[in-house]
């Protein structure tokens, strides 16, 4: 099975260590992947992931938006069953874990995992990426696993979203 | 009964440079941190050896092994300095694990 992950823009790395980590490919966003933030649709590209909360993610979605990462992971329902309308994929960032620390980190956690299970429970797919900052926010592709297992997928599933994560969301 | 246990190939961010012993002290200290002490004993973790100043191999107990991972993704910092840790592979024998990594070098 081949593994890919999602990194953000300022993420600097050498092919070599992507495939270190097990990764046949790893997408940089708003280079090789369009994405959309508090910001809007600048260029007025369909927008392949959108970032933000609430009300922003459903006018992202009105673009087009073919995966959301809900940066607060707050549950809003309405939300959840407009994704499922428009086979919307939901992109968990597991930086925002490993990223944080102690009862912030916890706190991550908890609520990651209750969006991941309502998401799930509607049937919407779910998608792990590590949306790394830098370097050190980079995961293997084992770790990433683990991770998603953390936020209450099993083995399989968070194998199978990390294979198919670029064909879902849509890679450049 | 023998214990079943794996070994994982770890690569840190940053050479690691001074006393690997105290180095992974620290490690391990973190790691009881992410796993909980009472959960500590049933990682187990061993430092086995350097392969370079950035590669190591790690031995754990197999049933212990997937909190090892998880606490090594989460684990950014050691004795106060910023690093980060990556496992690469993991398997039954140290050999499997060389080997793979020789492999990645060609």
């Amino acid at each position: 099975m081949e593994f890919y992950d999602i990194v953000s823009e300022t993420c600097a790395f050498e092919p070599q260590f992507a495939e270190r980590l097990g990764f046949k490919r790893i997408f940089i966003l708003g280079k090789e992947i369009i994405a959309a933030g508090s910001k809007g649709i600048g260029n007025r590209e369909v927008p392949a992931i959108a970032f933000g909360r609430g009300e922003q993610l459903f006018q992202l979605m009105k673009h087009g938006a073919r995966a959301v990462s809900v940066t607060d992971s707050y549950i809003d329902r309405r939300l959840l069953a407009s994704m499922r309308e428009r086979d919307c994929i939901l992109c968990m960032a597991m930086s925002t874990i490993t990223a944080s620390y102690g009862v912030e980190r916890s706190r991550n956690i908890y609520k990651m995992s209750k969006l991941f299970k309502e998401a799930r429970k509607l049937g919407i797919e779910v998608a792990f990426a590590s949306m790394a900052k830098d370097r050190n926010y980079m995961n293997s592709y084992i770790q990433l696993v683990e991770l998603a297992k953390l936020v209450g997928a099993d083995e399989q599933y968070a194998r199978q979203s990390l294979n198919k994560i670029t064909k879902s969301i849509g890679e450049k | 009964m023998k214990d079943k246990h794996r070994y994982i190939m770890v690569e840190a961010s940053v050479p690691l440079i001074g006393d690997e012993k105290e180095f992974f002290y620290a490690l391990t200290k973190e790691i009881s941190r992410c796993v909980g002490e009472a959960n500590l004993h049933k990682v187990n973790p061993k430092l086995m050896k350097f392969t370079d100043s950035q590669h190591m191999v790690i031995k754990s107990s197999l049933q212990g092994v997937h909190d090892l991972i998880l606490s090594l993704a989460l684990i950014k910092r050691v004795n106060g300095n910023e690093m980060a840790f990556y496992t690469l592979k993991s398997s039954g024998t140290i050999k499997a694990l060389e080997k793979a990594k020789a492999t990645a070098k060609e």
